[in-house]
């Protein structure tokens, strides 16, 4: 399961990790088994453009940071691209979890390249739940290395590192895409703060509308993209309404 | 490993949780593994309960039972909500996130939105979808709650038009929100599948994934024209006898495009996964023709359906209704409803199933929940409103049972009629660790959270 390829990447999160913050609260264990998004995924992803992706609900706004400290809705960076959205706090340390979006949302920002298609219509957003720590300047700390920490650089990617400004700023985005997010009783030792919440990851169109939710046993790289080409084709081909009754 | 431990008791919750992953875990080893588990000791269990004419408020209820031995509780029923009529309530499950409990009612076409993460130990009425046949275009008898990641798909029995068993299966959002549509595939409109058998009838009944092989199984019972039928008549009316279903689909979990229909005759109920990361196999058991049937991918990579043994004397159509695997996929517990037993198989080798023990819970039996470690078994009694005996063999209970691997021994039950509850249903596990709250009888709370995401499949299933 573990292949070579998804171990470099990893260890490029890890690196970064580390670069960025000056701590990583113990890595995983080995014997830890590995979601399906760090190796190679073991069926055949469904071929874009072969099957439809039903609305599932609008997506919502809310009172963001930039990683400049620039205060902005979450609104105005939907509907311009399709858009790849991933909550994470940065110094999760489960590597299911946080690292494993950042890591899948990294292997994406390489596909930009390999894929003219998608410079223009795919955008990228990292978004932490943890603003008292993950501040616009550790964000924006945070998004350089991981963008520079792979030998296939992705600068290119249209890719956002985002904060907020308290937990009372972000619960309300929390809370309109069902991201449960429980503070843990206990702490890291250097005090910062652990979480436990379900891995989500959105997929939104152009017309600010979720059209897949992704958790651990789904969010590969694979999928994502052909997720994302699928919208495409259908952004071409005209709207497809949701699957329709077929007469008795 | 690091347990999330709560003074002397250990709770541990594993699932799709990341960060630090809360660990508590519940029925447990029957529900979608998209959903966080209770591995240790549950504290409730919620059971859906059909209202009762003569019996309380006649009403549906949400029953919820203290089942921690440590509890001043333990053993009674500690909340009940109704939720104003009778709705054929039959089956529940969890949203992915488990802080919601869906429930529907067979007839009415309701669907019960709980909230039980405010307070597990008093879920309260969050949210009530009833236009379920509309929104659908048609699908009647919202059956299995099953959590997909951030939505809900429900298996519907029965359609609009004839109600018959023709339907689909119906996903939704996780806020209650209609997304699609899926009909099942049938002779006149295959949707893409490939028909391997006999039959292609459309009908539906339990699913199960296995997220891993990107499959989804869908298994066929009967519409509501049967299954509102009182049960004698039904069983002599031989047109009536003729509805029911003969299938199994597979389906692909990503595009919910069904891709292969398998000949599973006598009414596939209850469909169970395997857990093990390389255990490429579901069963089910066929309620007319009492046979556990294994649905299994083989060397080729191609997936069949099998008949691997009988479950009591097929003759004497002992009823077979629901079932449940253990965790480390060697178990196999079978509940035939005529004749009150649950029965043990041995399924280490799934192609040759084993009965190993038996015993007769009560006149009447239908559904099982077992705790993730297989050390603790609950059962209640009631099939369908109008299937259910007549009498005094129309007994309605809970019971609860642990299990030492060799037999049963009753813990304690309720009377769900001398209780004036009404007809004890499908069972779901609660616990406050799922939640992090502390158990609010334990005393010097020491909490240590579970980090890792380990076996049980969570990242492969």
């Amino acid at each position: 399961m573990r292949s070579s390829k998804a171990r470099i990447l990893f260890n490029a999160v890890l690196v970064a990790l580390v670069f960025a913050q000056g701590v990583l609260a113990e890595p995983s264990k080995p014997e830890v088994v590995l979601a399906p998004g760090w190796g190679k995924l073991s069926f055949e992803a469904p071929v874009a453009g072969t099957y439809d992706l039903p609305k599932i609900r609008p997506a919502a706004g809310g009172a963001i940071l930039d990683a400049a400290g620039k205060s902005l809705d979450l609104d105005d960076l939907l509907g311009a691209k399709i858009t790849v959205l991933s909550f994470i706090y940065r110094t999760c340390d489960d590597i299911n979890g946080c690292p494993l979006s950042t890591m899948v949302l990294h292997r994406l920002a390489g596909k930009v390249k390999e894929q003219p298609r998608l410079t223009d219509n795919l955008r990228l957003l990292t978004l932490s739940f943890d603003p008292e720590f993950d501040t616009p300047e550790v964000m924006n700390k945070f998004g350089e290395s991981i963008k520079g920490s792979s030998a296939n650089k992705d600068g290119a990617a249209d890719w956002h590192f985002l904060t907020s400004k308290s937990e009372q700023a972000i619960q309300p985005i929390l809370d309109a895409y069902q991201q449960s997010v429980i503070p843990d009783m206990q702490t890291q030792a250097d005090g910062r703060k652990k979480y436990s919440h379900i891995l989500r990851v959105y997929l939104i169109d152009r017309k600010k509308q979720i059209r897949n939710i992704y958790n651990v046993s789904f969010l590969h790289p694979d999928i994502l993209i052909n997720d994302v080409l699928t919208l495409l084709n259908e952004e071409q081909v005209g709207q497809k309404p949701n699957r329709k009754a077929v007469s008795l | 490993m690091k347990i999330f431990q709560i003074s002397s008791l250990v709770t541990v919750i594993t699932g799709l949780l990341c960060g630090a992953s809360m660990n508590v875990l519940a029925d447990e080893t029957c529900m979608s593994p998209y959903m966080a588990k209770i591995v240790g000791q549950e504290d409730f269990v919620y059971v859906w309960t059909l209202g009762k004419e003569g019996l309380g408020d006649e009403q549906d209820k949400m029953v919820t039972i203290d089942v921690n031995p440590h509890s001043p509780s333990y053993g009674k029923v500690i909340n009940t909500l109704s939720v104003g009529g009778r709705n054929e309530a039959h089956h529940s499950g969890f949203t992915d996130d488990r802080r919601y409990l869906w429930a529907g009612g067979l007839d009415s076409n309701k669907i019960f939105i709980f909230d039980v993460h405010t307070d597990p130990a008093k879920p309260t009425l969050y949210q009530t979808i009833d236009n379920f046949v509309k929104a659908s275009d048609g699908v009647v008898g919202p059956h299995t709650f099953y959590a997909l990641a951030g939505k809900m798909m429900i298996t519907g029995l029965s359609n609009n038009v004839d109600h018959g068993g023709r339907t689909a299966m119906v996903e939704y959002s996780n806020s209650g929100d209609y997304i699609a549509t899926h009909w099942h595939p049938t002779d006149q409109d295959l949707r893409g599948a490939e028909k391997s058998g006999d039959y292609a009838d459309g009908y539906g009944y339990d699913i199960r994934a296995l997220p891993r092989r990107n499959a989804m199984f869908t298994s066929s019972f009967t519409g509501w024209s049967n299954y509102m039928m009182d049960f004698g008549t039904m069983l002599s009316d031989p047109e009536a006898m003729k509805r029911f279903g003969s299938t199994v689909v597979k389906w692909n979990l990503h595009t919910k495009n069904p891709e292969k229909v398998f000949d599973v005759p006598g009414a596939p109920l209850e469909l169970r996964c395997a857990w093990q990361p390389n255990h490429n196999y579901c069963f089910t058991t066929t309620a007319l023709t009492s046979q556990i049937w294994l649905i299994y991918e083989d060397q080729a990579g191609e997936w069949q359906a099998k008949a691997v043994a009988d479950i009591g004397d097929p003759a004497k159509i002992p009823l077979p209704v629901d079932i449940s695997i253990t965790s480390d996929d060697n178990g196999l517990w079978v509940q035939t409803f005529m004749d009150g037993k649950t029965r043990y198989f041995d399924v280490s080798d799934p192609f040759n199933p084993t009965q190993v023990y038996e015993k007769t819970i009560g006149s009447q039996l239908n559904m099982i929940s077992q705790s993730w470690d297989g050390k603790r078994a609950y059962f209640t009694s009631s099939l369908l409103r109008n299937w259910d005996k007549k009498g005094a063999d129309d007994q309605q209970f809970f019971k609860s049972y642990t299990w030492d691997g060799n037999k049963l021994n009753l813990e304690f039950e309720i009377d769900f009629k001398a209780e004036k509850l009404g007809s004890a249903h499908q069972m779901r596990f609660g616990a406050y660790g799922l939640y992090g709250m502390p158990r609010p009888f334990e005393q010097n709370i020491s909490a240590v959270i579970d980090t890792s995401t380990d076996s049980s499949g969570l990242a492969n299933r």
